[in-house]
């Protein structure tokens, strides 16, 4: 598409726009916001949380503070991972070649 | 097929029963959704408008499309400079509306649909009679016998789920790794950011989302929402109305293009087709608030028996109804989409489910109304004749009498089963297509007087 035919498109669709809110257009609406908009305030949605995240197989490990600093890093080690056949590209991003297990 | 919706639809409406019932704020929620929507529709250009300087300013290039035609043009132009002839798809009901598939085959490109439904479907040169579960008319037998007639590099199948999961992913990744392009639909286009995004279940869109160098994005006008903030409304109301999860397993959200990653080009085609036409209707501009939950298929019984096929038409279900013949027009009584408003029981279930409140109910009502008035002062249809002899009959006890009687007559024509399936021409139109219960060996008044001794 050349750019003269892209705007010409561009300006009809905006035109039919126009033309269909003549037809009762109430203007802009304002947006009632009465749902909870604080999900994360109550030790219930912790739990919720963590059962949540537990159906989509994540472990989760139920700590005090104290542990956190031993726990954290220690315990994970975070490695990017790609098909071996992706682009090179990816590589040098850092991330490492995934053996080819389709399964 | 029948078994097979029926089953489905049943398990999903009630898991998402429960998932609702968890959300103390889900009317609140509804209300918002619906309350956005209508906004969007008031600030349409606008939002437009801005959501294309965004994307333009961070890397993407916008495409207005009028039409399908236009919109497959686009696409095909776009995927030819990639040089492929091959290009992978998510899931889009957008393009299923257009036609992009059949357009891009006319053209010598495969559209791979990797949404492992749709390849389903596809495999099985066949069409997607479920919004959210293309495939919902097809057992597991009917799949193991699908995959291994067009995948014969999977070997033995057995029908269980996982064997074929793992048989599907295998042939897609082939695919994945080798796509120069990819074609994607959008849930939401954020006006404000210039963000597309797009929530799944299988991760297949993600890697339709960030492996190719070329992505393309087919969204129609109405997906788009005024803020971020919006999304926070319709990703509570999507995954649970549409698959009755707390959360969907992907969403995935891009805003033009990164040189750390992910495709080097991105190509939004932003697509009317109709829309404006359904805009224009102040009653029916409504269906255009719908955000693809496929809730009122879920619970509706017209959808529950027939199954999506149909309604012949790529939206099914009481949605269908609603914004097919709009989209598209009715020409005439010919037309399967001015049959559409019809194929409904009225109860309204529909709207209950609804993620955003749309009254499917009143648009029905508004579309046989409008339909009713174009037809006045033609020629009258084989129903308008025989509604006509029907009221004519009703209109006399005498007459009526008779007609019971000359019904009775209809039993010679009934098989063994107690079913009549063929009678002449113009009852013939009836019959090609349904079946007529044999009438019974006496009607209500000669059972009354027989049983009552003509007592009123």
């Amino acid at each position: 598409m050349t750019g003269d035919a892209q705007s010409s498109s561009k300006a009809e669709v905006l035109g039919r726009i126009r033309d269909a809110r003549a037809v009762g257009s109430p203007g802009p609406v304002d947006v009632p916001r009465h749902y909870d908009r604080q999900p994360l305030s109550g030790p219930g949605d912790v739990e919720r949380f963590a059962e949540t995240v537990d159906e989509y197989r994540a472990q989760v490990f139920r700590i005090d503070a104290a542990a956190v600093a031993a726990t954290g890093p220690s315990s994970v080690e975070v490695v990017q991972v790609v098909p071996v056949q992706a682009d090179e590209y990816w590589y040098e991003t850092g991330c490492k070649r995934l053996p080819n297990d389709l399964t | 097929m029948r078994r097979n919706v029926g089953h489905a639809t049943r398990t999903i409406r009630t898991k998402r029963l429960a998932a609702v019932s968890e959300c103390a704020d889900w009317e609140e929620l509804r209300a918002a959704g619906s309350a956005i929507k209508q906004d969007v529709m008031a600030r349409l250009p606008e939002l437009l408008e801005q959501l294309e300087a965004n994307v333009v300013a961070r890397g993407g290039v916008v495409h207005w499309a009028r039409d399908a035609d236009e919109a497959n043009r686009i696409v095909t132009d776009l995927i030819r400079v990639t040089g492929a002839d091959e290009v992978v798809k998510v899931k889009s009901m957008a393009t299923q509306e257009i036609g992009l598939n059949e357009h891009l085959e006319a053209e010598g490109i495969t559209a791979i649909e990797t949404d492992l439904a749709e390849l389903i479907v596809q495999l099985g040169h066949d069409k997607p009679s479920h919004i959210l579960v293309p495939a919902i008319h097809r057992n597991r037998a009917e799949i193991r016998e699908i995959f291994r007639r067009e995948m014969p590099e999977a070997g033995e199948l057995t029908d269980e789920p996982r064997v074929l999961a793992i048989a599907a992913r295998a042939h897609l990744r082939r695919k994945f790794l080798s796509a120069k392009g990819a074609v994607s639909g959008a849930n939401f286009g954020v006006a404000e950011t210039g963000t597309l995004a797009l929530v799944e279940s299988e991760g297949n869109g993600r890697m339709c989302l960030t492996l190719p160098e070329t992505l393309i994005t087919v969204m129609g006008i109405e997906k788009i929402v005024p803020t971020f903030a919006d999304l926070e409304v319709f990703m509570q109301l999507l995954p649970r109305s549409s698959t009755a999860e707390r959360m969907n397993p992907y969403t995935s959200m891009w805003t033009g293009v990164y040189g750390g990653g992910g495709p080097r080009e991105f190509h939004l085609v932003l697509l009317d087709n109709g829309r404006t036409t359904v805009l224009a209707d102040e009653v029916g501009r409504a269906a255009l608030h719908c955000i693809r939950c496929s809730a009122c298929l879920n619970v509706c019984s017209v959808y529950e028996r027939t199954g999506g096929h149909a309604y012949g038409s790529v939206y099914p279900g009481p949605i269908d109804a609603i914004l097919s013949p709009q989209l598209t027009g009715t020409h005439g009584h010919g037309d399967p989409n001015a049959t559409l408003p019809y194929a409904s029981s009225w109860c309204a279930a529909c709207f209950d489910a609804c993620s955003v409140r749309i009254d499917i109910s009143s648009i029905l009502v508004h579309l046989r109304a409008a339909q009713v008035d174009s037809d006045r002062g033609g020629l009258p249809s084989g129903q308008d004749v025989a509604m006509k002899a029907a009221a004519w009959a009703m209109k006399s006890p005498t007459r009526f009498a008779l007609a019971e009687k000359a019904l009775s007559a209809a039993r010679i024509a009934a098989n063994s089963d107690q079913r009549i399936t063929t009678l002449p021409w113009p009852a013939s139109k009836w019959t090609s297509s349904r079946d007529i219960p044999e009438p019974p060996k006496e009607t209500f008044r000669q059972w009354w007087t027989r049983t009552h001794g003509g007592d009123r």
